[in-house]
């Protein structure tokens, strides 16, 4: 019957000292009385000292007398002391308990909204959506149900090929892949040719399916047939079928970029005026508002949330609008920096269009200056699959293999 | 009368291997280390000073010297005793 001591200190217990000179007497009685105490040390030649429960510190005072014993209190200890302390002050115990409820409730709604994977789609077209649905600030968590908004994310906006919605503390957390369009294809069961997508030289040709018409060295022009689907053998009906290859060739892209060398830029004086606002989840409240007496100026909106932490937000922003004077002036540029303004420019343009899985071997770039412009052409030669299939439009009807190409 | 029925009760506790100290109403001593000491079946206390316990029992006085004794818990039937042990007597 030893209780656990986490026990005795819920029920309370205080630590007491007993004076007298019959103590092991005292100690028998309250034992025979049913009193439970621990801890018992002896401090003097007359005094112990020990801890009992509150119920036992009662029937103890009642042993005192016979035992001729004397009590005096060292340290209370347990929760219904610190009840009573509570007690005197309601204020406290009730404040602390409605703050543990705003927490809760507060806690249950989203605040913010966070997207992230977005490449060419609008953002501000996602957000609209995501809130017909139901996920915008303010929304009880409870209410959304995720899978449901997934899937009807998906029906409602077909440039997304993949989104996945949860739920970090307070915040929205939504991620996308949008869906990149995947090349024309012909369909299986179609008899197709295989042409050049673009001019190149064959530096490799495989073909799985279909009669190929050009070997490795051959130069070719966009367009011409490289795997042909009409198969002609002797002693054989004329067959169509779906080609199906790979062909790797040399080809190059061209593009020419042109920039004058003198170039108006803006220029910031360094005046600057700072309007302060608060945005409490859409309102916004001005707090020093001064209308802005410069004719030309940048405005940089900078908001910060107040707390903002990875699973807690509030709907509380401080949005800083600055305003900064700017003139107009002619910058002229140097040669040097023209020409690779120039040549960057080109150069990127190209790489973005490019497909990824092509292989850059070679890149050549010439700048020239004429008349106070820049122009730089860039040829960028890369090795790739210039394949490309095209749709066989047959005149007469002989037989048709309908060959799947798996 | 008394002794007899002590040995026969003796004699049955050992033939059915019975805990003794139930069938024989005697007291039980566990020693854990040098720092722990539980009696049970105890008669009360007779003494207790800051380095020597007697325990009254039913087959006499258990005495306990060491230092620090501090009288960890008591209820009717156990005493634990716990600090700094160093001989405990029960030869009645």
């Amino acid at each position: 019957m030893i209780i656990p001591k986490a026990a005795k200190y819920i029920r309370g217990y205080l630590t007491i000292r007993v004076k007298g000179l019959n103590l092991e007497k005292f100690l028998n009685a309250s034992i025979s009385h049913g009193v439970n105490f621990w801890d018992v040390k002896k401090v003097s030649m007359t005094e112990i000292q020990l801890k009992t429960s509150i119920k036992g510190y009662r029937l103890l005072k009642r042993t005192l007398k016979s035992t001729g014993c004397q009590l005096s209190i060292i340290d209370k200890n347990g929760f219904p002391f610190f009840m009573s302390k509570i007690k005197k002050r309601k204020m406290l115990g009730i404040g602390f308990i409605v703050f543990l409820f705003m927490i809760i409730i507060l806690s249950s709604f989203i605040w913010s909204v966070r997207i992230t994977g977005v490449k060419t789609i609008n953002t501000k077209e996602i957000e609209q959506n995501l809130a017909e649905l139901g996920v915008k600030p303010g929304a009880l968590k409870i209410d959304l149900a995720v899978a449901d908004i997934e899937n009807n994310m998906l029906i409602k906006m077909g440039r997304l090929s993949w989104i996945k919605v949860r739920f970090v503390g307070t915040r929205a957390e939504v991620e996308i892949k949008e869906r990149v369009a995947p090349p024309e294809m012909v369909a299986d069961d179609k008899p197709c040719n295989i042409v050049a997508k673009r001019d190149g030289i064959i530096t490799k040709i495989v073909s799985s399916s279909g009669d190929v018409v050009v070997s490795q060295g051959d130069p070719v022009k966009k367009g011409d047939i490289l795997v042909t689907g009409i198969i002609e053998r002797e002693n054989m009906e004329k067959r169509y079928v779906h080609s199906s290859a790979e062909v790797i060739a040399r080809t190059w892209y061209k593009n020419s970029v042109t920039v004058p060398l003198q170039q108006a830029k803006k220029f910031r004086t360094g005046n600057k005026i700072a309007n302060i606002s608060l945005l409490i989840g859409s309102k916004k409240i001005q707090i020093k508002n001064n209308t802005i007496p410069y004719k030309s100026y940048d405005k940089i909106e900078k908001s910060t949330k107040i707390i903002d932490t990875d699973f807690f937000q509030l709907p509380f922003e401080i949005v800083i609008d600055e305003y900064y004077e700017t003139t107009g002036k002619y910058v002229k540029l140097t040669d040097e920096e023209a020409k690779a303004l120039a040549a960057e420019s080109a150069e990127k343009a190209i790489i973005d269009s490019i497909l990824p899985d092509a292989r850059v071997i070679n890149k050549v770039v010439k700048t020239e200056i004429k008349d106070g412009l820049v122009t730089a052409d860039v040829l960028i030669e890369t090795i790739e699959d210039i394949g490309m299939s095209e749709e066989l439009t047959v005149y007469d009807t002989p037989k048709q293999e309908n060959i799947p190409t798996h | 009368m008394v002794k007899n029925a002590g040995r026969v009760g003796q004699r049955v506790a050992e033939i059915l291997e019975l805990p003794k100290e139930i069938v024989m109403d005697v007291p039980k001593v566990t020693i854990t280390g040098n720092i722990q000491l539980n009696i049970e079946n105890h008669r009360g206390i007779m003494q207790y000073e800051i380095d020597k316990i007697r325990v009254s029992t039913s087959i006499g006085v258990l005495t306990v010297t060491g230092n620090n004794l501090v009288i960890k818990n008591i209820v009717p039937e156990e005493i634990v005793v716990t600090g700094e042990i160093g001989n405990v007597d029960i030869s009645v």
